[in-house]
């Protein structure tokens, strides 16, 4: 293992055995690298050796493999069925990103640039066609920050995208701007309460920001629903579909439903990441919301101005991907968790 | 039913038993127990280690910097002395079948 009397020595230099631990896993260099380093240094000190030996390279390289493998094997199953389920996950949150991206795309983006009207329905606000812009713009960010793996400014991000709507909202009934959204209220209430559902290990500030946000739309929203109820002289039919779709019937309710579905499912996926088990109620929610404003769009008259039935299945089909991604990633984490149990 | 460990392992916690190590000492200590005969590279230590470690074999007991290097000294746990124990007394028993059978050989022969 030495070298022999005559052979020329050399101090060994340290950064070329960093480059063997560059092989490892961050938390493995971490934990074992400094410790490594000394060994290899050590050991070319001995031999009179500036780097390292090609079985020594080789050596590492076979152990780091296998670092990186127990890894991969820590998180996924072993079950090869499971293994296979398991990447639904990222193809959930990118065939999420992708539909968003086409939504905001060529739902609000482009009928903005091309001032072409899309359906009838409240005036614009702000020069948008829907807040839901807005939400798409945030919650993308939230999930790039997400798949960067920065939870913290994901849950930010997560956070504004709940409570940006509300607040839109809100500030378009406070300023009196045509055509107060009750039915966006009731909606954006809805949603910030299923994205709190989502997210129950929140730190308590963003508890307060959701939570304020959803007392307040649910607050403005009773408030014009008692208006509309005290000067309406419609039949009580009437009046309780009106009612209905006030709560429930978006004015732009495929942007709205389609970003809350993308909202609940990254921040399901999010938490899910430590927490599994919370996506089965956040999506089983999400989708029974959906399912209501749905049957909401579906129905005759009053709402001849909201989405088409004709619509429907399109986005039906729309939501069905990720919602049923979810579904299947929820329950492969939960079965994995149980056989890990 | 004692598991087989291979040569390389039970060798590391021989090295250990008579006291804690660094890494390197490993790796001075193996190659002198087996004649040379066993090179540990640090891959190789470090991925015995790992196991010895996570089955409880063998423990950290200490740290120091000498020469601005890190040495993590191990120790063989209790644990760790019973499996080189079974291991022992296995390799004592293949010797001494392997003995008696060559003594009957050339009692045969």
């Amino acid at each position: 293992m030495t070298a022999g009397p005559d052979a020329p020595r050399a101090d060994p230099a340290p950064w070329r055995f960093r480059r063997l631990l560059a092989l490892y896993p961050a938390q493995w260099q971490a934990d074992h690298g400094d410790a490594m380093l000394g060994v290899m240094l050590d050991a070319a000190e001995a031999d009179g050796r500036a780097g390292p030996t090609a079985r020594e390279a080789l050596s590492a390289l076979g152990h780091a493999t296998t670092q990186w493998r127990s890894r991969w094997q820590g998180r996924q199953r072993h079950d090869a069925v499971l293994r296979s389920f398991a990447a639904l996950g990222p193809a959930a949150v990118v065939s999420g990103a992708v539909l968003a991206a086409l939504s905001l795309g060529f739902g609000e983006l482009g009928p903005i640039l091309t001032r072409t009207p899309t359906m009838p329905g409240p005036e614009p606000l702000l020069g948008f066609t829907t807040t839901a812009v807005v939400v798409h713009v945030v919650w993308l960010v939230a999930l790039v920050a997400a798949l960067a793996g920065r939870v913290g400014p994901a849950r930010r991000a997560f956070a504004v995208a709940a409570a940006a709507p509300a607040l839109v909202a809100v500030l378009s009934a406070l300023t009196a701007l045509p055509q107060a959204r009750v039915g966006l209220l009731g909606g954006l209430t809805v949603f910030g309460a299923v994205a709190a559902v989502a997210w129950p290990d929140a730190s308590r500030r963003h508890r307060v920001v959701v939570g304020a946000a959803v007392l307040a739309g649910t607050a403005i929203g009773a408030a014009q629903i008692l208006r509309t109820v005290a000067s309406s002289s419609s039949p009580a039919w009437e009046f309780t579909g009106y009612g209905f779709y006030s709560v429930f019937g978006l004015a732009s309710l495929g942007g709205i439903a389609t970003t809350a579905t993308w909202a609940v499912l990254g921040l399901g996926l999010l938490t899910v990441w430590h927490r599994p088990g919370i996506l089965v109620t956040a999506v089983t929610v999400g989708g029974t919301w959906i399912v209501v404003t749905h049957a909401g769009i579906a129905a005759p008259e009053p709402g001849a101005w909201m989405l088409r039935p004709s619509h429907l299945l399109p986005f039906a089909a729309l939501l069905a991907i990720p919602l049923s991604l979810a579904l299947l990633t929820t329950a492969v984490r939960l079965h994995g968790r149980t056989v890990r149990a | 039913m004692v598991t087989e460990m291979r040569d390389p392992t039970v060798y590391l916690l021989t090295a250990l038993s008579s006291g804690p190590r660094h890494g390197y000492a490993l790796i001075t200590e193996v190659a002198d127990l087996s004649d040379g005969r066993v090179r540990l590279r640090p891959g190789t230590l470090y991925g015995a280690l790992d196991r010895l470690l996570s089955d409880g074999h063998v423990a950290v007991s200490r740290e120091e910097i000498v020469d601005g290097r890190l040495r993590r000294y191990y120790e063989l746990t209790p644990d760790g002395a019973t499996v080189l124990a079974e291991q022992a007394a296995r390799l004592r028993r293949l010797a001494e079948s392997t003995t008696a059978a060559l003594r009957l050989r050339g009692a045969t022969a």
